[in-house]
């Protein structure tokens, strides 16, 4: 069967480094979830790439950009065959003159102190969830995997500012 | 201002994250969804120039045929995750 997608090398490394810091922070079994669950989004928008969204306000390529969790997939929707390139942005490595990921996160803490803490993922993680029920799924693994560790959404929300853009560069077929 | 929803599944949406959320109104719902929005938005306009590099990266790798095929994927992690960090 020929591929739905076709991932960029740097998007896998980004993929790779999602799953190293959840399977770090949580467990293994997290972190393949985790990392399935963006792999399912992206077969979902190799069929229905009308689903992302332009944002030229960011940037002038061709690309759209879709939600799962706290990243967010780029997307090449005008490109044959079918290629799904996902990658994490970590801005403290992709430009060191940068604000760095640490201190972005602590703007973004102090921020979201003043609407009810870290509820900004949570709300992100409901609305990758509007399209399949995996959320429900989410739930139970919490419940089994951090009864005494931090929540999934805890660990997305730290995560956010390093790989909050998680870029899908898709090519459809 | 006046909204009309005509595409009945994102009324479904729309009214799923009513009752879930417990919001008191569509306006309320708007509001959370939109507050959401723009707070992705700050830290991606903050990180703009950042971004725009990391896709440019993708975008030339795939156009020199670097992609990886879907087939292919789940060797490729496989060997990079058994690689030390």
């Amino acid at each position: 069967m020929k591929g739905r997608y076709v991932l960029a090398p740097e998007a896998a490394l980004d993929l790779l480094q999602i799953w190293r810091y959840i399977k770090e922070q949580s467990s293994l079994e997290i972190a393949d979830h985790v990392e399935s669950v963006i792999l399912e989004k992206v077969v979902f928008l190799a069929g229905n790439t009308g689903a992302g969204h332009w944002r030229k306000n960011l940037t002038e390529e061709a690309v759209k950009f879709f939600p799962v969790y706290s990243y967010l997939i780029v997307y090449r929707p005008d490109t044959e065959p079918l290629q799904v390139i996902p990658s994490s942005m970590d801005v403290a490595t992709l430009n060191k003159s940068s604000k760095t990921v640490s201190e972005s996160w602590r703007v973004q803490e102090r921020d979201a102190d003043g609407y009810n803490g870290p509820c900004a993922p949570v709300a992100q993680l409901d609305r990758a969830s509007g399209f399949e029920p995996e959320g429900r799924e989410f739930e139970s693994l919490r419940a089994r995997h951090f009864a005494n560790k931090e929540s999934f959404a805890e660990i997305l929300w730290r995560t956010t500012p390093a790989v909050l853009a998680f870029s899908l560069l898709l090519r459809i077929h | 201002m006046q909204i009309e929803i005509r595409d009945a599944s994102l009324e479904a949406r729309i009214q799923k994250q009513l009752e879930a959320t417990g919001c008191g109104s569509i306006e309320e719902v708007l509001l959370r969804l939109l507050e959401t929005q723009e707070e992705q938005d700050r830290w991606l306009s903050e990180n703009r120039e950042a971004i725009r590099a990391k896709i440019r990266r993708g975008l030339d790798q795939l156009d020199r045929g670097e992609g990886i095929p879907e087939e292919r994927l789940k060797a490729y992690l496989a060997e990079l995750k058994a690689k030390p960090e």
